[in-house]
Parts: structure tokens; sequence; C-alpha cells
């Protein structure tokens, strides 16, 4: 029976780094990983949810891109730096990680669930994906990703790729992202972290 | 007389060394910043002097150390090793400086109740555009932005999001450093480079103090760097430079001092085979120094590097005395020691009258190192004077030489090159050489000021400095404005004001940035302005036009009834922004003075002009001041050098009428006004330094003239040999220093080197038609 068990464990592991390494979306140096966004913001005390849509751009061990063209054009940058927030070429925002170490984990949440490095969410947050049918469920609680991030819980479902992310903040505040138009291309200024900056 | 004169010299020996211990209880209070040389400023500056010297206590009174290895718990452990053994020996107060120890949340919560008189600079410039719907276009696309950064919580109380614009605006955009354990660090290449800062507990200039700090640092750092492989220390600070510069500057001097010593000594002994004449310079030498040294200590706290080594040449006036004297002894008949110091007097008395009438000149000048050069030089040379007048005779048993064949030769050749008339052509000849040499100079002469390039750093230390400053990502410019006000609230609206002309400039890309503590704490005359901009436009009507739109509740809204207003000591209370308190330099009643710096200055002329357009406020520019102070004492000090030397050609019409005078003061004149294009001939500069040593020159030159002028016939060989020993020992000592490392006392030494050189070999004109 013990054998048995063992060689289940094995057998779920192996499992699970073939899953691992099915799911991970390889991208050469060169190329980078676009996708559309909808966004909804459910707050308190606003009537509707304020909605928002554009494409994200995610370059390997760079950062973020999040290029929002309705209503607003904004672009929201986040790499190793920080995050910093253009609203209509201007600067508005700019939070360092040196005063807010949490950000360089909400960039690795991020950039791991949309490449599906499931290996590394593991072991650096200790969170794995749950399986239904052909589709996939993260989710993230503050305990997991660190308390100078105020968010409740993150919760991140997609198949081959990222599909759905939902940001609970602990004043009931919530923020559905849905991505769509997954495709990968080749590197360019434009769509490069450090060029956006500029 | 003899014995009042041999007592008072006892005395004044005595009265010197007691000055000279009481002084140097920690060490000789030496000197070396090349900055002390330089006179204080006049009335209305003082201010600004003021400031400098707080600015400098703060800046030069830290050092800061880079501890780097790959593995960040290492280098974050070796920190904490160094920052503990150097508090443990009480040689910092704190390791850890300008650090924010509060949380970015609790910042937050503090300057929030404000955030109407907060105004980031961008909105400001909106609302007095009257772009208010721009302001409610970027609170509504910030809103939306993805991931959401702005909750509910905020829109509520602030719905233009006026408050994080502010604080954004404030964050230091280039800044790399991340923290750990309230070190900063940066990452770099997969290693890790922990800053610490600290602040010494003792001055960084004191010479006893720069002896322990400095050898523990390096021998605790080095014990580190052993216990933990591949882990690396840097370091810099004023201190290590003071410690490097003075211990190299000492070194240097020694080695000089030495060589001079010794070629003294030998020279001395070659000629007169005797130790006596030895044991007489050396004492003619020290008494000259002690007194020198005792004088510009009762009237100056330390005594300047640059001080010692000009005094140095006192050894070899002192030396020419004492040279003088003991070639008396070559004199053809048998004379007792009176009558030697009986032929030699009237030289001697004169020749120290023309230095003493010429240092007293440069004493006049309102220049520190010009002053304590007069000073130590005035009275040692008078107190050489008296050693040889008072004490030779007394000392002096020797019986009469004869001088040999090698050596009558060698006088004979410069004697015979001014007198014999078949040598008319040699000398037509020498006067063309030097004419071509003064014409070539003359139109390649070129005189350099640039502090830069008088005074050299250590390259060790400056690499470390360089590859800290890379690492940090710190460019902060070498200039900076001071701001002034007899209340806070002053210097703070008149430096929003400047501020207001900054932006302007760094729109031209005059320089890249600044830093200011009004951007962080505005003036409250800004932030009632601030809050009636805010009430009369974005308030009201159009912040219920502006919620309609984000579709958010009527209610959101500012608390504007309460008239609370953040002031410099509710941040500095709660030690928000730390790291404003460098930039305050004083805060007394009525004196209040701010620092602004600057970042990547490309155009220093816009920015000094600017501080034209203010009162109180100044644009400093230290290496750029100090070239221009060095340029205009150089010409004051050559300026009172013509008028002594008016002055001693008075003093010299009365001994020898006028044109007698002329002729006695003609060879140490031409060698001063040849000297400098000679050196330019051959590719030299011109220095402040330059100038300097002419002084010297001249000083030297003029005892040489005198001495051949005062010599009678018979013992002219005598005058020309004690000039050609006094010339040779002035020539060894400074030749040497043309070889030093800082440029400014190599341009001493070579001046020295040529002035001697022409002084000595045109003294013979001074007697030539007499």
């Amino acid at each position: 029976m013990k054998k048995l068990l063992t060689f289940a464990v094995l057998l779920f592991s192996f499992e699970s780094s073939l899953f691992a390494a099915q799911n991970l979306i390889e991208l050469a140096p060169n190329e980078v990983l676009i996708s559309d966004f909808r966004q909804e913001r459910h707050l308190n005390g606003f009537k509707n949810p304020i909605k928002s849509k554009g494409y994200v751009v995610l370059t390997p061990k760079k950062g973020l891109v999040w290029e929002t063209k309705e209503p607003f054009q904004t672009r929201l940058i986040i790499n190793d730096r920080g995050i910093t927030q253009f609203v209509q070429g201007q600067n508005t925002l700019y939070l360092p990680t040196s005063k807010f170490p949490g950000l360089m984990k909400l960039q690795s949440v991020f950039e791991a669930s949309l490449q599906g490095d499931w290996l590394l969410l593991e072991e650096r947050f200790g969170v794995t994906p749950v399986y239904v049918d052909d589709k996939w469920m993260l989710s993230f609680s503050a305990d997991n990703v660190g308390k100078d991030i105020q968010f409740k819980e993150i919760k991140i479902t997609g198949a081959r790729f990222v599909e759905n992310v939902e940001i609970r903040r602990p004043n009931g505040d919530l923020d559905v992202i849905y991505f769509f138009g997954h495709k990968i291309k080749k590197s360019s200024s434009r769509l490069d972290v450090n060029g956006a900056e500029k | 007389m003899r014995k009042t004169g041999v007592s008072f010299w006892v005395i004044a020996i005595f009265i010197a060394c007691l000055i000279i211990a009481l002084k140097s209880t920690s060490g000789l209070p030496l000197e070396t910043n090349i900055l002390a040389l330089l006179p204080k400023p006049n009335e209305e500056a003082r201010w600004v002097q003021m400031a400098k010297e707080l600015m400098n206590e703060k800046v030069t009174g830290h050092v800061l150390a880079i501890v780097s290895h790959s593995d960040l718990s290492k280098a974050h452990q070796a920190a904490d090793k160094l920052s503990k053994a150097l508090k443990d020996k009480n040689f910092i107060n704190s390791s850890v400086e300008n650090t924010n120890k509060l949380s970015p949340d609790l910042i937050g919560k503090i300057l929030f109740p404000f955030r109407l008189g907060l105004l980031s600079s961008q909105d400001r410039a909106l609302l007095h555009t009257g772009a208010v719907d721009r302001i409610s276009e970027n609170a509504q696309a910030q809103i939306s932005s993805p991931l959401g950064f702005v909750s509910s919580n905020l829109i509520k109380n602030d719905p233009y999001l006026l408050f994080p614009r502010y604080l954004s605006a404030l964050q230091d955009a280039q800044s790399k450093t991340e923290m750990i354990n309230g070190y900063p660090f940066i990452k770099n290449k997969n290693r890790f480079y922990l800053m610490v800062g600290m602040k010494l507990e003792g001055d960084p200039f004191s010479q006893s103090f720069q002896e322990e700090f400095v050898p523990y640092f390096k021998q605790t750092a080095a014990k580190i760097m052993l216990e933990v492989s591949d882990l690396e220390i840097k370091k810099t600070g004023a201190i290590f430079y003071a410690e490097q510069t003075a211990s190299d500057a000492q070194g240097e001097a020694t080695l000089i001092g030495l060589i001079s010593l010794v070629a003294i000594l030998v020279l001395t002994f070659l000629v007169f085979r005797d130790m006596q004449p030895i044991g007489l310079s050396l004492l003619a030498i020290s008494v000259g120094v002690l007194a020198g040294t005792a004088a510009s200590l009762i009237f100056f706290e330390k005594i300047h590097l640059f001080s010692l080594i000009f005094g140095a040449g006192l050894m070899g006036i002192s030396v020419d005395y004492a040279f003088h004297y003991c070639c008396q002894r070559f004199s053809p008949n048998h004379i007792t020691s009176v009558t030697r110091l009986k032929n030699i007097l009237r030289g001697l008395t004169l020749g120290l009258i023309s230095s003493v009438v010429g240092f007293l000149m440069l004493a006049w000048a309102p220049f520190p190192g010009l002053r304590q050069i007069a000073i130590f030089s005035a009275t040692g040379l008078t107190m050489s004077y008296m050693t040889v007048v008072l004490i030779f005779p007394l000392l002096d048993r020797a019986k009469s030489l004869d001088m040999g064949e090698k050596i009558l030769m060698l006088i004979k050749f410069h004697h015979d090159f001014w007198s014999r008339p078949d040598l008319n052509i040699a000398r037509w000849g020498g006067g063309a050489i030097l004419l071509g040499l003064f014409i070539v100079g003359f139109t390649s002469f070129k005189a350099e000021d640039d502090i830069r390039k008088l005074q050299s750093l250590p390259d060790n230390l400056r690499n470390e400095e360089l590859l800290i400053r890379e690492l940090t990502g710190r460019h902060d410019a070498t200039q900076f404005f001071l701001i002034s006000g007899n209340t806070q609230e002053e210097v703070l609206i008149r430096e929003e004001a400047l501020a207001l002309e900054l932006e302007r400039l760094v729109e031209k890309h005059a320089l890249s940035g600044y830093f200011s503590v009004s951007s962080f704490v505005p003036s409250i005359k800004r932030q009632k302005e601030n809050r009636v901009l805010a009430r009369e436009l974005l308030l009201g009507m159009n912040l219920k036009k502006h919620l309609e739109n984000m579709g958010a509740h009527p209610q959101f809204g500012y608390d504007e009834h309460k008239l609370n207003y953040l002031s410099l000591e509710q941040v500095r209370d709660r030690s928000v922004f730390p790291f404003i308190d460098f930039l305050q330099l004083a805060r007394d009643n009525q004196n209040f003075i701010h620092l602004l710096s600057l970042r990547g200055v490309n155009d220093v002329g816009a920015l000094s002009s600017l501080a034209d357009k203010f009162s109180k406020v100044k644009f400093v520019d230290p290496t750029q001041d100090i070239s221009l102070i060095l340029a205009d004492y150089r010409i004051r000090a050559l300026s009172l050098f013509s008028v002594a030397c008016l002055l001693i050609f008075g003093f010299m019409s009365f001994f020898y009428g006028t044109k007698g005078a002329f002729r006695v003061m003609s060879p140490p004149l031409i060698a001063v006004v040849v000297t400098p294009f000679v050196i330019a001939a051959f590719g030299g500069i011109f220095t402040f330094f330059s100038a300097m040593a002419l002084i010297l020159v001249f000083a030297l030159g003029m005892d040489y003239s005198l001495f051949c002028a005062e010599s009678l016939k018979s013992h002219m060989n005598i005058s020309l040999l004690a000039n050609g020993l006094s010339a040779l020992s002035t020539i060894f000592a400074f030749g040497m220093l043309a070889l030093s490392e800082m440029y400014a006392v190599h341009s001493f030494g070579v001046t020295i080197f040529v002035g001697i050189v022409l002084a000595f070999g045109l003294a013979p004109i001074a007697r030539k038609h007499q």
C-alpha cells in the first residue's frame, strides 16, 4: 500500500510537471505575448461598473505594458523599477518598488500567470492551479503574495492562455479583466517595456 | 647691548617653542585644503559663506561605504558588522542616514488632510490655464486604468485624485534603490550593493581623527572582506581624501626637505671642510622656521601646507645669511668673528629690510594664504638674521681658510663672464638666447587658474568615488542655489519663484532637474493659492459634473472647510521627509537658508544669470568661484608686488642713488620678468602659485645683488661663492618641488628653479659699473 501511495505521488508529480511544461508558453528572447483585454471595475459608491479596454504586452523577464485605448488613452508599465502610469502622454503615477516592494510580487504573479509558468508560481507563492475540464484556476490571497498590496483575493482562470482575472479588495471593490485574442509577436520598440517608458 | 640682544633672542625662541607646543597638543594643525588660501567674502555675502560652511560641514562630516556581494543577506551582515565596529569605537554616531522610517501608507495618512493645498506642479499648471476638464479626464483615466491602483475609498475623499499625483511627482523616477532593514541597496549584474551612510563623530580635517579613523576603517573592511569570500567594500568621503592628500603632501615635503638638507650639508662640508658652518646654517634655518611657525599659529588656527612649502624657501634666504657669514673665513687677512660680521652686516641688513618690506606688502592683501606666507617669512627671516648677527659671532671660533683651486675656478668663470671685455660676444649671445626665449614664451604665454587642474585628487579614491556614483546613479551637479530669508515662509516663497524659472530652463535642457524643500512642502502662501484655485475651479458645480461623468456618489468630495496647512515643522517632527533636512542649512531666528540642489547642469551661464533676478538668492559654482578668485588674486599679488618693488626702490635709492638702486634691483627684476616667459617657451603655464614663486625669486635675487654690490673688490670671490652656495641649495630644494604631483606645487618649483638660475647668473650686474 505504501509503495502504491509513493507511486501515486510520483505519478502525480510527474503529471503535474508534464502539465506545467505543456502549459508554459515558450517565447523566444525577441518575442512578446500580446493579448487584448476588457476591464470592469465594480467600485463602491459608483452606479455602474467603470469599463475600459485595450491590450497588454508581456516581455518575459522585463515586464508588462498595459495600453488602454478606451475610454481614455493610458499606458501602465510594470517592471522591476516599479509602476509608471501615463495618461494621455503625461506621467501621472509612479510607484517605485523600493517603496512598494509588493509590486515586484504582483508583477511576478501576472507575468507567470500570463506565461503559464506554474512551477514558478508554486515555488514563489505556494499556489498551484486547480483544473476543471480543460480549464485551470489560480487563487492568490494576501497571505500568499504579501499584505503591502491592498487586495483580498486574486483569481486567475484560463485554458491555453489566461482568460479572466478577478481582483477583490478588502473594501468590497472588484476588478474583472477579460483577456482574448492572444498572439505571439516579434518585439519592437513600441511594444518593449523599456521603449514604452520613453 | 649684545647681551640684551642675546637675551631677547633666547626669550623669543622660548616663546615660539611654547606657542607651538600649546597649539600642537593633537598634532601640528596643518591645513591641506586649497580653499583655505582664499579670502573671506565681503559683507553682503556673509550668509553665503555661512551656508557654504554649513553645507561643507554636512557633506564632509559623512562617509559612504558600499558593501557588495552576490548574496544579499551576506552583504547585509557585512554592512551591519562594519557599522557596528565603527560605532563601538565611537567613530560614527549612526549608520543609516536619510532613510524614511515611515511606510508610504503612513506618510499618505499624515499628508492626506492637507491635499487641497498640496497640488502637483502639473495640476497647478492645468488649473492656471483653466483646464479643469483635463484634470477630470486624468482622474477618470487613472480610475479606469487596469489593475485598479485607485480604490473607491480614495476616490470618495479625493475624486480628482489630486493627492496621488502630488505624491507621485515627489518620487525620484531615476532612483534605482531599494531598501533592506534601513539600508538602501541596488542590484546590478547579479550583485547587491548596500549603501552604508555614516555620520562621523570627529572632525574629518583633524589630523589626529584621520589617523585613528582611516586605518581602523581600512583594517575593519579588510578583515570583513577576508572573512566573506567575494565580498567587496568601497568607500568615499572627504576624510579619506583629506587623509591621503595630507599624508602624500607630508611625504613629499619630507622628501624634498630631506634632499634639500642633505644637499646643503654636503655643499657646506665640501666648501668649508668643517662641521661648524653646517651647525650654524642649521641653527639659522631652525630658528627661522620655528619663529615663522609660531608667528603663523598666533594669527591663524592652522598652518597651510602651502605656507610651509613656501616657508621652506626661507631656508634659502637664511642659509644665504649663514653662507655669507661663513664665507668670510676666506678673507685674505686673518679676521675675528666680529669683523666677519661687520664685513657683511650692511648687505645682510639691506637684504633683510628689502625682503621684509616686500613680505609686509603682501600681508596687506585680504587673502589668508598671502598673509600667512608674509607673516611666516617676515618673522622667520628676522629671527634668522638675529641669529646670524647675535649668535654666530659668539659661537664662531674658526680660523681663516684658503679657497681651493677648483672652487676658485668656478667662481672665476662667473666673475669673468661679467667683467672680461673679451667676453662681450658671449654676454651678447647669452642675452640674445634669453631674448629669444622671452619672445617665444611671450607668444605662447598662458595663465591657468582652473582649480581642478591645480589640485590633483588621489587616483585610487577618485576611482572608488566614480564607481560609487556610477552604481548609485547620483550625478548631482557641483553647482547649487542658496536661498535665504528672515522667515521659513519667506525662503519657501522665494524658492517657489526660483523653481518656476527653473522649470522653464529644464524645458530648454539647461539642466535636467532640481531638488528643493518647497517641492515637498509648499509655502503657506502657495497652499492658500492652491486651495483658492481648487475651490474656484474644481469644487462646486464642476465637482458635481465630474462625479456625474464618473457615475460616482454625489456625496464624494473634499472637506474644504478644514483650513489646515502643512508646515515644515509638522513634516520634520514626524520625519515624513527626513532627507529634506539636508536642504535646510540654517533655521535659527531670522536666519533661514535653504539649498536647492541641481542635476545635469548643461548651461551654467543661464543658471548664474537667473540668480541675479532674485534678491537673497545666490548661485554657487564652487569650482568656478575658486578659479575666478585665484585669477583675481594672481593679479592682485603681482600688483602688490609691483608696489613693494617701488617701495624697495625708494629705500635703495636712499643708499645707492636712483641709478645705483636701479642697477642693484635690475638682476632680480629681470629674473622676475623673464622667468614666466622662459617657462612658457617650454610649454609651462603661469598660475597663481608661479606668481607667488616670483616673489621669492625677487627676495633671494635681491640678496644676491646686494652682496655683489656691497662686496669689496678683494672680497668679490667670497660674495660670489656665498651666492653660489645659496643659489645651489635653493635650486636643489625647489628643483624637487617641480616633480610634485600637485600642479600648484610643481609650477611653484619650476618658477623658483628658472628664476633663481637667472637671478644668480645676473647678480654681478649689480656691481659692474661701481
